[in-house]
């Protein structure tokens, strides 16, 4: 998996530099360089939303708000160089509304992407995929939206603690608060997710 | 596998890469993992997921250059920021005074004082910063402006849903006596806390529960539920602020002063009311769902049109993939462990509407485990329903087969028929 990883994302974990140059003329209305920094930040922002909101399509598609959004408003950035700060901020924000829009849908019906895939004794190459559903299915159970966001930055796009806190807008200390939080449900849903599967499969 | 705790010390620490702390710690960590066989299982099993999180796959869509700006179109282009205030509240008063007027339609509100207010909170804002879309600002203050009314006067203004469809009014036109009363405005005890005082007040309640606070939270909850849910039933209504109380009272202590105590409180007894009305909308609309037959059929004309015959068939079909569905739940409750806490959580959920964490709070387990048997059974119910719908598709199938037939055969006879001659 993590070759495929290797083939298809961008080769930087935690992101390419950020050449504040190309912000600056962005800012100054510079479609071109805009078109740049979408090219170039685009994966890392799609990967943060796709986890942050569970599914893949709609991770795209908020995304793609998200570089409308930012292109709008790009002339209130004050700093050029907290450019992916503020433009995961936008991104945080756009999928918290999308989140409260889709609440109530969510906690009742929830899609086929979320149901948990029950022959989990299989043998063979699936077993990777089984995995990777559960996992999925943990991170979108987590409770709150706060700490999966660390987890995506953390752990998922592999970037420092301190990486992580800069673009929440946080303390360390309360990016490792979040990350713990978000670990310690990770590890109850996944044992008792276990537990329900030996129960059955004992029955 | 029994969940245990690791030693709290050592919580945050274990959840971080190792890499990632510094090289005393992590010696430290390290020796004390060596000893601890709980804190150790949980590493061990944090690792796990680490290489699970970090195998995830990554996205592969390619973005096409340009395709944001496909999709901001024309009118989302930036708007020039040279321009001064004033010229700007020049050339949005119109638009000011129209939305004020709208907004202020239904309630006796001296509009000129609001428009007045609110062209001065845009002033405010255009002389600190440049605002890129003044329209979507305005609205906002604008919003702000009522919203603050509302809270100041009771105002009997209905709630609105996310995608902004109004909740329903009263159905007995209860809503006017309520709309006269938001001119004058009630005692609100928490207003006048200044804003440093909000700790004192939640201290005091935390501490004494005969406290007097108690007593005019009550009364101020009462008083927006009246003001917020003026159609609701008296005894409905002393359950829904029996119910808010209830969250209050469990919910302070964890209160973290990042807004006014009143704004707290005035949250939760808006998303108590919402969750009324969507309850009762649900409600509602399973009960049009579930219709009784025999009512509808006295309702029906003596002959029924193709379009009735259709939606007849389709109530029909409506009817029985419930009935499945519902079969279907049950069996799934008969055929699982725990079988009584699953049908609590499904009925909960599923019937009438609850969050998993209601559900879960209810039998006293994970909502993560609710979740899941919410899930499973709904899977288990759609798999019924496949059956169904495949069945309806050959029986379809065989229909049309035997119309073909005798098509065919009309077909033949008229052949015979015309070589006989």
């Amino acid at each position: 998996m993590a070759t495929s990883k290797q083939d298809s994302a961008p080769p930087e974990r935690g992101g390419p530099q950020l050449d504040v140059s190309i912000v600056i003329q962005a800012k100054a209305g510079d479609e071109g360089a805009f078109d740049k920094l979408y090219l170039r930040y685009f994966h890392l922002i799609a990967t943060f939303l796709i986890h942050l909101v569970g599914d893949e399509e709609t991770g795209y598609d908020l995304a793609q708000n998200t570089f409308v959004r930012a292109w709008r408003s790009l002339g209130q950035l004050k700093q050029p160089e907290a450019f992916l700060g503020w433009l995961y901020q936008i991104a945080r924000n756009i999928a918290l509304d999308h989140l409260r829009k889709i609440k109530d849908i969510y906690s009742v019906s929830l899609a086929p992407e979320h149901e948990f895939i029950e022959d989990k004794k299989c043998a063979g190459p699936e077993e990777q995929t089984i995995a990777i559903d559960q996992i999925k299915c943990a991170l979108a159970a987590i409770s709150q939206e706060k700490y999966r966001a660390a987890l995506t930055l953390y752990y998922i796009q592999g970037m420092s603690k301190a990486r992580t806190a800069e673009l929440l807008n946080l303390t360390e200390d309360t990016v490792s608060t979040y990350i713990s939080k978000g670990m310690q449900e990770l590890r109850a849903y996944l044992l008792q997710a276990n537990q329900i599967f030996t129960k059955e499969t004992d029955q | 596998m029994k969940r245990q705790e690791p030693c709290t010390e050592w919580t945050e620490l274990l959840a971080l890469r190792p890499e990632d702390l510094p090289p005393v710690v992590r010696t430290s960590l390290e020796a004390h993992l060596a000893v601890c066989p709980i804190c150790s299982g949980i590493n061990d099993h944090y690792r796990q997921i680490q290489a699970s999180l970090e195998t995830l796959p990554a996205p592969v869509f390619e973005p096409i250059s340009y395709a944001w700006k496909l999709e901001s179109g024309p009118e989302l282009e930036r708007s020039p920021q040279q321009e001064s205030a004033s010229s700007i509240l020049e050339r949005y008063s119109d638009y000011i005074d129209s939305l004020v007027r709208q907004s202020a339609k239904r309630i006796d509100l001296d509009v000129d004082e609001l428009a007045q207010r609110v062209r001065f909170k845009l002033w405010q804002a255009l002389e600190n910063r440049p605002i890129a879309y003044p329209k979507a600002y305005i609205r906002a203050i604008v919003k702000n402006e009522i919203t603050d009314l509302a809270r100041n006067c009771a105002l009997s203004q209905p709630f609105l849903e996310e995608e902004g469809q109004r909740l329903p009014d009263s159905v007995e036109g209860t809503i006017e006596p309520v709309l006269a009363r938001a001119i004058t405005p009630v005692s609100n005890p928490f207003l006048l806390w200044p804003r440093d005082g909000d700790k004192v007040v939640v201290e005091e309640m935390l501490r004494d529960q005969s406290s007097e606070r108690w007593q005019e939270c009550w009364e101020f909850v009462r008083k927006r539920v009246l003001a917020g849910a003026s159609d609701i039933a008296q005894h409905e209504m002393d359950d829904i602020v029996q119910d808010i109380m209830m969250r209050v009272y469990k919910s302070l202590s964890t209160f973290r002063f990042e807004s006014r105590l009143s704004t707290w409180i005035f949250r939760i007894t808006q998303s108590c009311i919402k969750d009324v009305y969507r309850k009762r909308k649900r409600a509602e609309q399973s009960a049009t769902a579930l219709g009784n037959p025999h009512d509808a059929a006295e309702l029906e004309p003596s002959i029924p049109t193709p379009d009735m015959l259709k939606k007849a068939e389709d109530l029909g079909l409506l009817r029985d993939e419930l009935n499945i569905g519902l079969a279907a739940l049950k069996e799934f409750v008969d055929t699982h462990n725990h079988p009584g806490r699953n049908r609590m959580i499904l009925d909960m959920v599923i019937v009438e509407g609850c969050s998993l964490e209601e559900a879960a709070r209810a039998v006293k387990c994970p909502p993560a485990v609710a979740g899941y048997i919410v899930r499973e059974a709904q899977r288990f119910a759609r798999q019924k329903l496949r059956l169904l719908h495949e069945q309806l598709e050959l029986e379809r199938n065989i229909e049309q087969a035997d119309l073909i037939i005798e098509d065919l055969l009309i077909i033949d006879d008229s052949l015979s028929t015309c070589l006989a001659s």
